[in-house]
């Protein structure tokens, strides 16, 4: 017994999956699934949005300023230049939901088969979800920062 | 013993490292939320008469209902579900972290259960959009 019991302290590392931790991770994989699932959609319906209206605003932008040469580039150029940013965007989330739709379904076949090489897949998923995240909110705030100090050097300069 | 050992999946090492680094960054995230509510608080307090008087322009007949008073529970309601959604995931990277230092069963279920809830509340909350929006098509 008290060899099982070593046996137990080296070899789980203290923490399992049990019971209450199963239903918690079931729960949380169900919604994180749905929540990209969700996500796809809602990316491809923006991506078919923008490049549907987009086009049929460069088409505008071309009759409206068709006996201005300059103009009707320059309009249709800021649309596509426009377009292909909010598509980046919109990439950059896609990844996102991947990787959160990853660790849902990986979360859920672990949990069905046992699978300690699915679990430890799923939590990589998480972890590169949150990274990711990360990353990208300090790629935003040194974006922001950079933005407050031009304003304020505006200022200063005025 | 042999078979539940077999039957229990294991928070083992390279678990463990995940969910550390999973922590880290969530604490980071929610932390970020906790100051960019902070901050759009007080920017609502500073510039609360222009906001009122821009959409006093926008939406006609705004400056005769309460105004003011509208705006203030319409920034209350997202301001506590914003940070309701911080909450959990804080709440859960703590305890998921402390849980796996301490090898605290219970602390990192408590840490999971967060995660849920926090899983769950933004599922709820794309529900309510979605509605909303089909709601708005129709």
């Amino acid at each position: 017994m008290e060899e099982q019991s070593q046996i137990q302290d080296t070899g789980l590392f203290g923490l399992s999956i049990d019971t209450t931790g199963r239903a918690h991770l079931t729960e949380a994989a169900r919604w994180a699934r749905f929540l990209a699932i969700v996500g796809f959609i809602f990316i491809a319906l923006v991506a078919v949005s923008l490049i549907a209206g987009g086009s049929f605003f460069a088409s505008m932008f071309g009759r409206v300023n068709q006996y201005n040469e300059v103009g009707s580039g320059l309009a249709t150029g800021m649309t596509i230049a426009l377009i292909v940013y909010y598509l980046c965007i919109a990439l950059l989330v896609f990844f996102a939901y991947l990787f959160l739709y990853r660790f849902a379904v990986n979360m859920k076949l672990a949990l069905q088969g046992n699978s300690q090489e699915l679990l430890n897949r799923s939590f990589q998923n998480l972890k590169i979800l949150y990274r990711y995240w990360g990353i990208l909110t300090i790629i935003g705030l040194v974006f922001f920062a950079l933005f407050v100090v031009i304003i304020l050097l505006g200022r200063a300069s005025m | 013993m042999d078979d539940q050992s077999i039957l229990e999946l294991q928070v083992d090492q390279t678990a463990s490292k995940n969910l550390s680094e999973v922590s880290r960054w969530a604490k980071f995230l929610s932390i970020t939320g906790f100051v960019f509510m902070g901050c759009m608080l007080i920017v609502f307090i500073a510039m609360r008469s222009q906001i009122t008087s821009t959409l006093s322009q926008v939406i006609p007949g705004f400056a005769e209902v309460n105004s003011l008073g509208v705006l203030v529970a319409f920034f209350i309601i997202i301001a506590g579900i914003v940070f309701l959604l911080m909450y959990f995931l804080f709440r859960g990277s703590i305890l998921i972290k402390k849980g796996i230092e301490t090898k605290s069963q219970d602390m990192f279920n408590n840490g999971l259960a967060s995660l849920k809830a926090y899983f769950m509340m933004y599922g709820i909350l794309a529900i309510i959009a979605l509605i909303s929006n089909f709601v708005s098509i129709f």
